[in-house]
């Protein structure tokens, strides 16, 4: 998952990246407003933390520059500023959720899961196919209620790829919502991570989980439906 | 004297009195003398007729013969019409038929001088024109007379009362008249300042916020320098917000990040507890400083404000933050509900309300407005297990919280009671008739 961080305080922005980047996020971040505006209209993302007080273009302008450009990735205000007028405002122009500072770092590790997961049609933390079960609160993987161990880079595929589920995801996809702008990149990694998810997923070779699509991409079979948007899970904190 | 008008109509009517009491005095003394000047002239004439006809012989006696009198009044006794003729020592040598009586004079005038005077011979009055005047005969003997002449002045006086009263009468009328009008003068003079009145209540009943239409030169500044103070009300306020929001990200964003550091493994428990609890007491105080600052309060001008889109609003952004639960937001208020509040207090108060009622209810949140005489009736539900029976005084106390396990500040009750006390306002925590949480709020809607 791919996560753009815009808030100006460095130290603030620091925090919350290297807690995304615990949390498995490939995580882009900026002070400035109008940068952050050319990544949230540029790159590949799957969730945006945006802080309303910013220089040059405010949170808000950006919210409404995304929305505005027919892109419906979910954003989370990030605001000092907790009366309802000013929440309202900032959900009214088009972000899914707000946190207020200051924030317990879980809370704000919830709120961007949950997020996430609704966005791709989940409403549950815990993201399953067949007996593959991805838990995004514990970043823990379960295949046949047995413990997994991934790498970040390993779990970062897995989730990508069971949050698409069903769909064909292609290595350049996979590439940027794995990976950092400024990252090394080389594609031929992916086809060692998913070489070695399969090996790590499904040891003997007899379910195999995900399929390759030559020169399309990777699938993960669809094992589950995904729920409706309306599920019953609760908020995560 | 605190009327404009009363100051104004004292003044003229003081005015006008002595103006009419000044003209009525002059007329009357030009008159009166000019009828004493014709009164004068009239009997100088007679006289002028009688030394005419009169003739002296040469032992002294005074002549003048009754049919060769000029006025027939002088001949009938008691007629009213007198004349007669003193000799030096002020003995009377003729005296007129008419004349039953002598007439006393207190001085006589000198030789060839006229001398016009009232007489008040027993209650009656007489104006007389006396003139003193030498004869010489033809035998050369020299006589000094005064010829007297006297009208009686009753018929006079009589005329001149009549006259008088007909002044004083016209006077009092036109003065009378002259003060209705000047009544009629104020009240048409003095209309803008009433318009004015009106326009200012109306600023304070409605949703102008200017004082509206054009007022004579005079008042003009005095509406433009309250314009501009209702104008600067409002900015000041605005700023004085703007302030209090500043001040809070510049802390914020500090707190945040110290908060975070709270969380670091190299710290121990011991260390990093004390650091949350004040981080968090921090940002209790601060948040309910600031809420209690940014509550505007009842205004004396502010404008009513439509609920039932306050409240939509939320609705829409709180089913946003809630949708990992589906909790359903909904609104039954009808369009004309409007009360006099601060958009930005409703919004904390219903926000603040409404995000309690989801958090501790279960899916269903309900919110209802009506006006009732003159008051605006508020109720929040929730679906939830409602209030505990001690509970209720008690949640209304700043940080406390009847379910402590659920996030949230534990100020929500709290700062919503402030914003309902800072209006006159009650509130009351309740159960509805599902069981779950009711919070009734009376607000003064005027």
């Amino acid at each position: 998952m791919r996560a753009l961080v815009i808030e100006d305080d460095v130290d603030l922005r620091e925090q919350v990246c290297a807690q995304l980047r615990r949390d498995g996020f490939a995580v882009d971040a900026t002070g400035e407003g109008e940068e952050g505006l050319f990544f949230a209209r540029e790159y590949p993302i799957d969730i945006a933390i945006i802080d309303l007080g910013l220089p040059g273009p405010t949170g808000l302008d950006i919210i409404h520059e995304v929305r505005e450009a027919g892109l419906d990735y979910p954003i989370l205000i990030l605001t000092a500023r907790s009366r309802w007028q000013d929440k309202v405002e900032g959900l009214e122009s088009g972000a899914d959720d707000y946190v207020v500072k200051p924030f317990q770092p879980e809370e704000l590790t919830a709120r961007i899961q949950a997020l996430v997961r609704r966005s791709r049609g989940w409403s549950q933390p815990k993201l399953e196919s067949g007996d593959i079960v991805l838990d995004t609160a514990r970043q823990e993987v379960l295949v046949a209620g047995e413990s997994v161990e991934l790498t970040a880079y390993e779990y970062r595929v897995l989730e990508h790829l069971m949050l698409h589920a069903g769909e064909v995801v292609s290595k350049t996809a996979l590439t940027e919502h794995i990976y950092e702008e400024n990252a090394e990149r080389d594609s031929n990694v992916i086809e060692v991570f998913v070489r070695r998810l399969r090996a790590k997923l499904d040891p003997e070779g007899t379910r195999k989980p995900i399929e390759t699509l030559r020169g399309r991409g990777y699938r993960l079979v669809r094992g589950l439906t995904p729920d409706s948007d309306t599920g019953t899970g609760t908020r995560g904190s | 004297m605190n009327s404009l008008r009363a100051r104004l109509l004292a003044a003229t009517a003081v005015l006008l009195l002595a103006f009419i009491v000044l003209t009525g005095v002059a007329l009357e003394t030009a008159v009166s003398e000019r009828a004493d000047q014709a009164e004068h002239d009239r009997l100088q004439g007679l006289s002028y007729a009688l030394l005419g006809n009169a003739e002296i012989t040469d032992d002294g006696n005074f002549k003048l013969a009754p049919r060769v009198l000029p006025e027939a009044d002088l001949t009938r006794p008691d007629s009213g019409l007198y004349a007669l003729v003193l000799d030096a020592e002020g003995n009377t040598v003729w005296r007129s038929p008419s004349l039953l009586d002598s007439i006393e004079l207190d001085s006589l005038p000198a030789v060839g001088e006229w001398q016009f005077m009232r007489v008040y011979p027993k209650n009656a009055t007489l104006i007389t024109l006396s003139f003193g005047f030498r004869w010489v005969t033809e035998a050369g003997k020299d006589y000094r007379y005064t010829l007297v002449v006297a009208e009686d002045a009753r018929p006079f006086a009589k005329q001149m009362k009549r006259f008088r009263g007909v002044l004083w009468a016209l006077l009092s009328a036109s003065a009378l008249a002259l003060l209705i009008v000047e009544l009629l003068i104020l009240r048409w003079g003095l209309s803008p300042l009433r318009r004015l009145a009106r326009n200012l209540a109306t600023v304070q009943s409605h949703e102008n916020r200017r004082i509206e239409g054009h007022y004579p030169d005079e008042i003009q500044p005095l509406v433009s320098n309250l314009n501009t103070m209702l104008a600067n009300d409002e900015a000041r306020l605005v700023r004085y917000r703007n302030a209090l929001g500043d001040l809070a990200h510049s802390l914020k964003t500090p707190m945040a990040v110290l908060r975070n550091l709270a969380e670091d493994e190299h710290l121990s428990e011991s260390q990093r507890k004390p650091l949350r609890n004040q981080l968090a007491q921090m940002n209790d105080i601060l948040d309910y400083q600031l809420q209690k600052a940014a509550a505007a309060g009842k205004r004396s001008l502010a404008a009513p404000l439509a609920i039932a889109p306050v409240a939509e609003k939320l609705a829409r952004a709180l089913t946003k933050v809630y949708a990992e639960q589906g909790t359903r937001f909904q609104v039954h208020i009808a369009g004309q509900v409007r009360a006099r509040i601060d958009e930005g207090d409703l919004t904390e108060l219903l926000g603040t309300l409404m995000d309690n009622a989801a958090k501790y209810g279960d899916g269903e949140v309900d919110v209802r407005a009506e006006i009732r005489d003159d008051q605006l009736y508020l109720e929040i539900d929730d679906n939830g297990h409602g209030f505990g029976i001690e509970a209720t005084e008690h949640l209304l106390e700043r940080g406390v919280r009847a379910d402590t396990s659920r996030e949230g500040q534990g100020l929500g009750l709290a700062v919503a009671a402030e914003i309902v006390h800072s209006y006159t306002g009650t509130m009351s925590l309740t159960r509805c008739e599902a069981g779950g949480a009711r919070v009734q709020i009376a607000l003064p809607a005027e």
